[in-house]
């Protein structure tokens, strides 16, 4: 490679998120004219190990949510430190970023301010070499598509009112291509409004784009699933699986795990009990954060217990971060890894995760925040890491269906090299 | 300008919608290497005279809602007549796909294929003469920030459980810039959370991002509206105006407006003056489809009666068409005309609209559909126009917000030459 442009210039601003909160957009341009823009997701359900995400906290502008100082340090710091630096030179232009801030968790410069100038650069470096992202961030044999997991009725934070189960989701692991996969899935949410209309329940939409009904208990919430996959005309398990995120921390307290919606209050050993019945009794494929990101030894132990029949993934325990990942692989905590850009802040911190995740043994489960934007930089991640595995909400409101549509792009330009993952994705499955 | 790019290739694509329905996109490719793509969106309550969305009807697929007919439109029959014509020709593009169409409303090839070549050479063409599709599509003096109209209540068929109107917005014509107004905006659409969240409704979205709260009455809908303005800190009337958009067809029941939250039904006259007694109380400066769709008559005298005072839009009673909008000049109906380009189904029939309307002294809005994806055409567009009106949803979810960040970008390109329209967006309100 010769002749490479490098940064010129790099300019942030202020915009929204799909939640109407400010977030930070970067653009950078290379000394060629090549431009390329990338803007930073958020989350509600924010683990508290994750990188800072830095608000400016004047509550006379977007009551304290506004991002001008991550701007800021995006048009200062961060430009005066990049400009000059070679785009495709990822990895050094992210040892700068870090090194700036300085902070070891980003609170100086911000999460998002460097992630937008991260991710900005891969896109940049990317069109320069004339190549979709997720070629030029996974290499050639970037070739499988992931098994979406859509997000199609919310409770917990996500949705008030609904289950304490934050996150149910289909997941259309029979389908034979990518764009099927996805029909799979649209219909069978478009059925499970049908199903909850018929039920009397609303069918307005929460963040992800999942529903959000009133429900007696968290097992009637799988019961409507179940109903709406064989009314959409397809086969629980064969056809659709289905993947669970309780985001457990958010209904721990005093060491104790508090289902409202079941009238119940749980041990770490009851928990456990209660998710071994429900990977009995229904095609759950994937377990997200079924305890509380602090309850290590329970994590060991769900994973002793139920690590070879079903996919067990840490998020909040991990928020992406080697550390915690590298402590999860020494306990045998989960199987799997959340793999979330914004919880960590770079593009190359994100990647080497990953890469540990991979060489332990873990699978990779790329996911979305629930404050998203148009940016679709997750599904060539998703690619590129050849993980078999996306979760970017339910096939409805644009910054979720925006990830999907990148994917079907992204077959299509693959033509006949593309492979959709499947079964094969959770590696529980194939055991059996 | 440069030797124009002609068209090489053009390619269609089934992708989804913000509901989750299929929809078309189109790229283009030209012989300088541009490349462009657009995205249709997706009416839910559609007017009767719209262009023609063509749907494959195989329940199989999507349940009925597929687009690959459309799509194979675009792969074999439009993507070959277009072949080698300029990119830059848009009258041009736009007459050879009327005339490949060849029906009054797009049914052969459908809306959805026609609009999203059409647009997918604007913007390609865009690109090929280095310019933003706002100035190649409006030219020099394309320099007005619109003014946002934020959906944040949804009802009728968008919000279900919510209000019988199907839209109330926030429209921030006081602020000093397009970015200000944003900011007025989501802040009283985030106090309009809290407050619902206060009594205990639920606080989950309809399909353009408004919350959807059951509530006694629509005048109850618009009292929360000041209080969640006022507690944003803003000054209803001043900083912060009210619109609405009855979508008065689908209250029709009978030969009666039924507003079936109240247990009450109105007669045209009656809806008239519910108009004038919330213009009142209220400071409502536009309301929308406040008729049924073919009532002309109604509209005059509406017209007549409060188009002095505040703007009254039309939608389904004009669906964006030439033919509809020269009967409601004629007749002085109405003082303002929505522009859905999926209504018509080109660019240039769609600007043709847009212009005959200012023409006439006709305020234009233009407006986004409930099925959206991240396609932020229309925000170029109504910059384009110079018309001070975009309704494009709530500042919530990805495919409203989309318009709204666009607009951001645009109003920092322009620096000092951009202008926000504001209040000015609606004289008939000073």
């Amino acid at each position: 490679m010769s002749n490479h442009a490098t940064i010129d210039t790099i300019l942030a601003d202020e915009i929204l998120d799909s939640r109407g909160n400010p977030t930070v957009e970067v653009t950078v341009t290379l000394g060629n004219g090549i431009t390329a823009s990338a803007a930073v997701p958020s989350g509600a359900s924010t683990g508290e190990f994750e990188a800072v995400e830095l608000r400016d906290g004047d509550p006379r502008r977007y009551g304290g949510k506004g991002v001008l100082r991550a701007v800021g340090h995006v048009n200062e710091e961060i430009a005066w430190a990049l400009t000059g630096m070679r785009a495709d030179d990822q990895r050094l232009v992210d040892e700068k970023l870090i090194e700036v801030d300085g902070s070891g968790n980003k609170a100086v410069l911000g999460a998002n301010a460097i992630l937008g100038a991260s991710l900005a650069c891969a896109k940049a470096g990317a069109m320069e070499s004339g190549l979709p992202l997720f070629r030029y961030l996974g290499g050639t044999n970037a070739h499988l598509l992931p098994v979406p997991m859509f997000n199609v009725l919310n409770g917990g934070k996500h949705g008030h009112g609904g289950p304490d189960v934050q996150e149910f989701k289909l997941v259309p692991l029979g389908a034979p291509t990518f764009r099927e996969a996805l029909r799979y899935g649209a219909e069978t949410y478009h059925a499970l409004g049908a199903v909850l209309a018929d039920a009397g329940a609303a069918t307005n939409v929460g963040d992800e784009g999942g529903y959000v009904p009133q429900l007696a208990s968290n097992a009637e919430a799988m019961e409507f699933i179940l109903r709406a996959i064989e009314r959409a005309g397809y086969r629980p398990g064969e056809d659709i699986a289905i993947g669970i995120d309780p985001a457990a921390s958010s209904f721990y307290a005093d060491g104790r795990y508090h289902l409202s919606r079941d009238n119940r209050v749980l041990t770490s050993a009851e928990m456990i009990a209660y998710w071994a019945d429900w990977v009995s009794r229904y095609p759950l494929v994937s377990l997200e954060d079924p305890l509380a990101d602090n309850d290590w030894e329970g994590f060991a132990a769900l994973t002793r217990e139920l690590g070879a029949r079903v996919q067990i993934v840490g998020d909040d325990l991990f928020v992406t971060n080697r550390k915690f990942l590298q402590r999860g692989i020494d306990e045998r905590c989960c199987n799997s890894i959340l793999v979330k850009l914004n919880q960590i802040g770079t593009v190359t911190e994100t990647l080497d995760t990953a890469q540990l995740a991979f060489s332990a043994g873990y699978t990779c489960l790329v996911s979305h925040r629930s404050g998203e934007t148009e940016d679709t930089s997750i599904a060539d991640l998703a690619v590129a890491l050849g993980c078999g595995q996306i979760k970017a909400g339910a096939p409805a409101r644009g910054e979720r269906v925006a990830k999907y549509n990148r994917l079907l792009a992204i077959e299509s330009m693959l033509g006949d090299d593309a492979r959709f993952a499947g079964r094969a994705a959770f590696r529980q499955l194939r055991r059996n | 300008m440069a030797a124009s790019a002609s068209i090489i290739r053009v390619m269609g694509e089934e992708v989804l919608d913000s509901r989750g329905n299929p929809t078309v996109q189109v790229t283009v490719v030209l012989e300088d290497g541009s490349l462009a793509s657009a995205t249709v969106p997706s009416g839910a309550s559609t007017g009767g005279a719209e262009a023609v969305e063509l749907r494959d009807g195989d329940r199989r697929r999507y349940g009925g809602k597929g687009v690959l007919n459309a799509v194979r439109h675009v792969n074999e029959v439009i993507g070959p007549a277009l072949a080698g014509l300029l990119a830059d020709d848009q009258w041009r593009i736009d007459a050879v796909l009327i005339e490949l169409d060849g029906t009054d409303l797009k049914r052969r090839l459908g809306a959805n294929a026609t609009l999203g070549v059409s647009l997918a050479c604007a913007r390609a063409a865009a690109q090929a003469c280095r310019l933003p599709l706002f100035r190649y599509l409006g030219g020099d003096e394309a320099h007005i920030l619109p003014t946002p109209m934020l959906n944040v209540l949804d009802g009728g068929i968008h919000g279900n459980g919510g209000p019988d109107l199907q839209e109330f917005m926030f429209v921030p014509l006081g602020a000093p810039t397009f970015r200000e107004a944003l900011r007025y905006g989501v802040e009283s659409y985030h106090a309009m959370r809290d407050l619902l969240a206060e009594r205990r409704s639920a606080t989950h979205v309809g399909d353009e991002g408004g919350f959807v709260p059951g509530l006694p009455s629509n005048g109850a809908a618009l009292d929360l509206m000041m209080q969640a303005i006022e507690r944003a800190g803003y000054r209803p009337g001043e900083d912060i105006a009210l619109a609405l958009d009855f979508a008065a067809t689908s209250l029709w029941h009978d030969g009666r407006y039924r507003l079936e939250r109240e247990g009450r039904s109105l007669s045209a006259q009656e809806m008239a003056g519910l108009c004038r007694e919330w213009g009142e109380r209220y400071p409502l400066v536009s309301i929308e489809d406040p008729l049924m769709d073919d009532d002309w008559d109604g509209y005059a005298e509406l017209t007549r009666e409060l188009g002095e005072r505040m703007q009254i839009a039309g939608d389904d009673l004009f669906v964006s068409n030439r033919s509809f909008l020269v009967k409601g000049i004629a007749q002085r109906c109405c003082n303002c005309v929505v522009i859905k380009p999926n209504q018509v189904g080109t660019v240039t029939e769609t600007l043709n609209t847009a212009r005959m309307a200012l023409a006439a002294g006709y305020a234009c809005m233009v407006a986004h559909r409930s099925g959206e994806t991240e396609d932020t055409s229309i925000a170029d567009l109504a910059v384009a126009l110079n018309c001070g009106q975009l309704k494009a949803g709530a500042p919530a979810r990805g495919e409203r917000v989309a318009k709204y960040n666009r607009l951001l970008t645009i109003e920092a390109s322009l620096g000092e030459g951009a202008d926000y329209a504001g209040r000015a967006a609606f004289p008939r309100t000073r």
